[in-house]
């Protein structure tokens, strides 16, 4: 997603000023009651326990960490360097961190800092800052693309320590030799990368005890590149504070605080039922607020760090609600194993999500319509005026984001919101006309008549889609067999299930057989048949044999596409089992090429001389559309869609014949014609190839005759009748 | 007919406006318009709020006051604002603005000597929904803003207005002109002028994109709407262009696809063929015989059973309802790709106008895979074969979950997190309780024990950790708050909390250390 990610350098000076006490400290006693608290009283000083500086850094750095690696994962680059500590294998310190388990590790490893001091502590401070610039030269997995030769090299240095005037100085001075000699080397070596920017962030730890002399950070441009900060901080929550600044800022992240979280209480506890979980996020999730009103609106300012305040809202929690949204970003918990974070976090891990709400808009960031609109000077009608209401209202209630989790991967999503959604105002269907002039509204009306969604299904088979559906729900795969893309399965399989399969039930006899005749329909479809499917199959087609000499009813569905002005009832068995066989020649033909078994049972159905042509039309012709639209022309020209109507007004009759909702009228049915009478006129309408004259024209495909007839008569001939230029070539075929 | 100059320009825009409406009235009903009147930095009204009715605007168009001055900025400010405040601010949306291009009193270095008594300007707002910013465009900005000219502008009142396009961070989008007045010196403005310009106009923004939806051998033929924008490939630059055909790939369901995010939305509609059959008495027929269609056999049938039969004939629409109601009712949503590389998800939306009725809404993601929990499109494969049924059996489908990264997130694992007191308590005090309880769950027990010590390690705590915790069991014990089958493993634990104060690396406790 983020192609710019900025490298870090963390250093840690290991020097004897970090054995210090750091005045902040940690009780081992257990809270058990009030009762055992007040016997433990006693004992406090044997439970109580003072925490080192280092101690207090160390876990600044991993929370640094912790959030950096939930946001970015592999992408979080983070090099962690402690003065003293030898870490000479340059080439993998961007891979050496993978996660927070690793960082963990990694200090696991270290003794605390000796009480003793070193004499060459400042060398080795200068070593780290040399192995710091290396680090950020050293090319990250990402910059090993090749055609990433324009890459922005970016990072950052943030050094733990105490510091005076002095060793600033030294430092600055220090990083910029390392820097240059840096950028240098990256001329002359492939596998370094020349740092184009780079922030040296210095920040002062102090123990509780020392009072720091500001609490804003001061700034130094060392060079155009090179910038220098430097933040006080005392152990504790302030440098806790502080990392955070340094954290928001350098990665361009920002806070949230979901406020109001409702949370089931035991009834003992006197806490309020509502909380607040503080989340970081990118700070692009805020960008839709922006367009809204400034983000002043929302803002709170929660220990030193600004937070943008959205109401948890309990409009649903279904993730099957499909939401207009546009981005999506990781977030994490600020407290991550705070009770009310890990309610949070609980809660979308089991696969609910939740909107989030914006508090009113502020006046000045709205038109307030009624100021501006002037209803006595001018028209309105009711129907606006109701839409009015509705809007003010609405405002009330504005959903701009949405927290979420996306296989265990927390995430925030920005809404698409508006007090106003106008999608749900939009008609059931594209209407086309022939008309110059358009329809009025009304009319319009009239025609988009709400389609009811339960009367259409009773007449597709919702079932049998359903079951396609399933076949080919997508699920991402872990190992791929070589030069098989995936996705193109679902393709074939799709293909494969679609090639000779009915829209509607009316459409089809063989489709609603009971078992065990529906074996064949869903064995067929198999790529590989066993000796027992085969058999399967062949026992399906003999049951129908035997359902047939017996002269059992088939399930003909209602309204039957193909019903005749055959009355007798015999007639009528004997028709429905010709339509069958028919239909089941046609449907295992489709298959026949799959396999010799495929073939095998084809050739058996052939044997049995149930049907007499081949026939290569669809018999069911609701899966072949007439478009309405030329597919090859996108562009609407309104001239070209009104011949293509006129030639579809001619076929009206032929259309008239093909529609899937039930013939309720007799005299359609009698039109309807015997099955004979139907395949013969499906064979004259099977199209023969288009002759190469005729393709050169667009549709309805006029083609002069005799182009040159007119000037040669006209020499020869200037008064004689005019001959017939054009023909319609289209009404003869 | 031909219109002459001497009409005043006010009463010229209302008939470009009220023509452009008669002409829009298109028939998705997918457009909702305002009017929105400026005159003065003062003086902006909104004549007429969104409607879908044109012949509101129409009216309001007719009736439109003539005012003095005015200020463009202003007005497109606010138009945006108001556009803002009903729509929200993420997807695009157009502002057409009716203009007579030169002399503005808010730029005094253009005075020029037109006689500008009646001149005035007309905010006509667009919004196509969900119309997604242009991708390939320079500016980021959603708002699209077009202006209508009477006349041809200048250079220099072109540049003019795209500054005041900029100050307002729209995008600017184009110009249209009544007259050239490089080219033609004539001042009359006839009806085909202004029947051009809508034409132009209405190409532009109400392009509806016909295509071809496929599923295997299924088709069915919709119109997607908006048009779906050509989008820039991240990874290789390449500009995609959205194909006519949209294939379904395959099928995710809602719960897994969880609300992706979409570069635009367009709504599917399917096609109904109208076709207005030639009344057999025109003399008589009525407006409403006129709609009823001749598709009916009997033309003495009334106009309403005859609507309803013209609205049965589309045998073309089959798939795209089949399609609807088996992703409504299996909660699933459509793979599709719309070029190569280029994805999108078909979902059933139910509406709001009537509970029983769905649409189809495309959303149309980002090129290449930009959606994080989705890795691959291509590396997508069907239920059938990443989870093949057993011993040659029916395929019976059950939901699955997808495959978790194997990423430790903070959230998802437990991490000694002790940067906050009330952080290092809970563990502490897990350990503690764990310890009261044995000799009961000794697994719990060391595990607190070994999570403890780590951490003891990782912020270089051990010395004063341990102390103390040796101290506390100490007293545990003499207080007799462990149990005395407990005891042994409290004893074993000191001890080696003991060794470990020296150790200079951390060793799991086991059992068998002990």
């Amino acid at each position: 997603m983020d192609h710019q990610r900025n490298k870090a350098v963390l250093i840690l000076d290991h020097s004897s000023f970090f054995a210090r006490p750091s005045g902040v400290t940690f009780n081992v006693n257990v809270q058990n009651s009030d009762q055992q608290q007040q016997q433990d009283q006693v004992n406090n000083e044997n439970t109580l326990g003072m925490k080192s500086l280092w101690t207090c850094i160390v876990e600044c750095v991993l929370e640094y960490c912790r959030i950096l690696f939930d946001i970015f994962e592999d992408d979080a680059l983070i090099t962690l360097i402690v003065t003293g500590i030898d870490q000479r294998d340059q080439s993998s310190c961007w891979n050496r961190y993978k996660n927070l388990s690793q960082c963990m590790d990694f200090f696991a490893g270290i003794q605390p800092p000796n009480e003793r001091s070193l004499i060459n502590d400042d060398d080795l401070l200068k070593h780290s800052l040399n192995e710091a610039i290396t680090a950020l030269c050293t090319r990250s997995k990402k910059q090993n693309i090749p055609n990433d030769l324009d890459y922005t090299n970016s990072g950052h240095i943030i050094l733990f320590s105490t510091f005076n005037n002095k060793r600033i100085a030294t430092i600055e001075k220090d990083a910029q030799t390392f820097h240059q000699s840096h950028n240098h080397m990256a001329l002359e070596m492939t596998d370094f990368v020349p740092l184009t920017k780079c922030d040296l962030t210095l920040v002062d730890v102090r123990p509780l005890d020392q009072p720091i002399p500001t609490s804003n950070p001061e700034f130094n441009l060392i060079t155009s590149i090179l910038h220098r900060t430097l933040y006080y901080a005392q152990a504790g929550q302030m440098l806790f504070t502080r990392m955070l600044q340094i954290l928001l800022k350098q990665h361009n992240l920002a806070l949230t605080t979901v406020t109001g979280i409702p949370m089931k209480e035991d009834v003992a506890s006197r806490s309020s039922l509502n909380y607040d979980v503080d989340i970081v996020h990118p700070a692009e999730v805020h960008h839709s607020l922006r367009e809204r009103a400034p983000l002043k609106y929302w803002r709170q300012i929660k220990d030193d760090v600004e937070t943008i305040v959205l109401k948890w809202s309990a409009f649903s929690y279904d993730p099957e609600n499909y939401y207009d949204t546009y981005s999506a970003y990781r977030f994490s918990p600020l407290d991550v194993n705070s009770r009310e974070s890990a309610c949070l976090t609980n809660f979308l891990l089991s696969g609910k999500c939740v909107l989030l709400e914006l508090g009113n808009i502020p006046n000045e960031c709205a038109v307030n319509i009624n100021e501006y609109g002037d209803e006595n000077c001018f028209n309105t009608s009711e129907n606006d005026l109701s839409s009015l209401t509705t809007t003010t209202t609405a405002t009330n209630r504005l959903f701009s984001h949405m927290i979420i989790s996306h296989n265990q991967e927390l995430m925030i999503h920005a809404i698409a919101f508006g007090s106003n959604n106008p999608m749900s105002k939009i008609g059931p269907c594209y209407i086309v006309n022939d008309e110059k002039d358009n329809m009025s509204i009304n009319d319009l009306e009239e025609l988009m008549d709400e389609i009811d969604d339960d009367n259409l299904e009773k007449d597709l088979r919702v079932e049998s889609f359903i079951n396609i559906i399933r076949t080919t729900t997508l699920y991402p795969l872990e190992t791929m067999t070589s030069g098989k893309i995936p996705i193109e399965d679902s393709l074939r399989l799709l293909e494969r299930h679609t090639r000779r399969c009915p829209l509607l039930t009316n459409e089809t006899i063989l489709f609603n057989m009971p078992s065990p005749t529906n074996l064949l329909t869903s064995l067929i479809l198999r790529e590989k048949l066993s000796d027992d499917d085969v058999s399967k199959c062949l026992i399906a087609l003999k049951y129908i044999d035997n359902m047939e000499r017996n002269g059992e009813q088939l399930p003909v569905p209602n309204n039957f596409q193909y019903t005749t002005k055959i009355v007798t009832n015999k007639a009528k068995k004997d028709e429905a089992y010709r339509f069958l066989w028919r239909e089941i020649e046609y449907f295992v033909r489709g298959y026949k090429e799959t396999s010799d078994s495929h073939r095998h049972i084809y050739q058996n159905i052939v044997d049995r001389r149930k049907t007499d042509i081949e026939n290569d039309s669809s018999i069911y012709q609701s899966n072949k559309i007439d478009f309405i639209f030329p597919t090859d022309e996108t562009s609407s020209t309104s001239t070209m869609i009104t011949k293509r109507d006129k030639n579809l007004q001619e076929n009206n009759e032929k259309m008239n014949g093909r529609v899937w909702t039930e013939f309720n009228d007799i005299k359609q049915v009698v039109a309807a014609n015997s099955l004979r009478d139907m395949w013969n006129r499906k064979q004259q309408e099977k199209r023969a190839p288009e002759f190469d004259g005729r393709a050169e024209y667009p549709p309805p495909r006029l083609i002069p005759l005799y182009v040159n007839l007119n000037s040669k008569t006209s020499l020869t001939n200037p008064i004689g009748i005019q001959p017939i230029l054009t023909t319609n070539i289209s009404e003869k075929i | 007919m031909a219109t002459t100059m001497n009409i005043e320009k006010r009463s010229l825009v209302a008939k470009i406006i009220e023509s452009l409406m008669t002409n829009t009235n298109s028939p998705t009903k997918l457009e909702t318009i305002a009017l929105v009147f400026f005159a003065g930095r003062d003086t902006i009204k909104i004549v007429q709020h969104f409607t879908k009715n044109t012949d509101d605007i129409i009216k309001s168009v007719q009736k439109l006051p003539i005012f003095g001055d005015f200020s463009l900025k202003s007005a497109i400010d606010f138009a945006k604002k108001y556009l803002t405040t009903t729509f929200g601010g993420q997807r695009s949306q157009k502002i057409l603005v009716f203009t007579d291009s030169s002399h503005r009193d808010d730029d005094p270095i253009k005075e020029s000597t037109y006689n500008n008594s009646n001149q005035m300007d007309i905010d006509l707002r667009k919004v196509i929904t969900n119309d997604e910013r242009d991708k390939t465009s320079l500016s980021n900005s959603t708002t699209d803003i077009s202006f209508v000219c009477i006349r041809k502008p200048s250079s220099s009142d072109r540049a003019r207005l795209e500054d005041i396009t900029e100050q307002t961070q729209c995008s600017f989008s184009k110009i249209y002109w009544l007259l050239n007045r490089d080219v033609e010196n004539n001042t009359t403005i006839t009806n085909e002028m202004i029947q051009d310009v809508i034409t132009q106009i209405k190409s532009d923004i109400m392009d509806v994109f016909i295509s071809i939806l496929k599923c295997g051998h299924y088709e069915s033929q919709l119109a997607v709407y908006p048009k779906i924008k050509p989008a820039i490939l991240q990874t290789t630059g390449e500009l995609l262009q959205p194909s006519n055909t949209l294939t379904v790939n395959g099928f995710i369901e809602l719960s897994s696809i969880r609300s992706a995010m979409a570069t635009s939305k367009h709504i599917l509609l399917p096609i109904q063929r109208y076709t207005r059959p030639q009344p057999p008495m025109p003399m008589f027929a009525t407006k409403k015989s006129a709609i009823s269609s001749s598709s009916s056999s009997s033309t003495t049938a009334t106009a309403n059973s005859s609507l309803t039969t013209q609205k049965k004939s589309n045998a073309a629409n089959n798939f795209y309802y089949l399609l609807l109601i088996s992703l409504k009712k299996e909660k699933s949503a459509a793979l599709i790709s719309v070029n190569d590389q280029w994805f999108g998800a078909i979902h059933c939306q139910k509406f709001e106008r009537k509970k029983k009725s769905s649409r189809l809404i495309l959303s149309v993601f980002e090129p290449g895979d930009c959606i994080p929990w989705i890795s691959s499109f291509e590396r997508l494969g069907p239920y059938a074969l990443v989870f093949p049924p057993a011993n040659n059996s029916e395929l019976v489908y059950k939901k699955q979950q997808w495959p978790v990264k194997p990423f430790a997130r903070s959230y998802t694992e437990t991490f000694l997190i002790w940067c906050r007191q009330n952080n290092f308590q809970n563990d502490i005090n897990k350990f503690v309780r764990a310890s009261a309880k044995l000799p009961d769950k000794v697994n719990i027990f060391h595990r607190e024990l070994n999570k403890i010590c780590r951490g003891a390690f990782i912020y270089g705590l051990r010395d004063r950790l341990f102390h103390l915790l040796r101290q506390l069991f100490q007293h545990q014990i003499q207080t007799n708050k462990i149990k005395p089958d407990g005891i042994k493993y409290v004893q074993n634990v000191i001890m080696y909390m003991n060794r470990l104060s020296s150790s200079d690396r951390y060793i799991k406790y086991e059992e068998t250390s002990a």
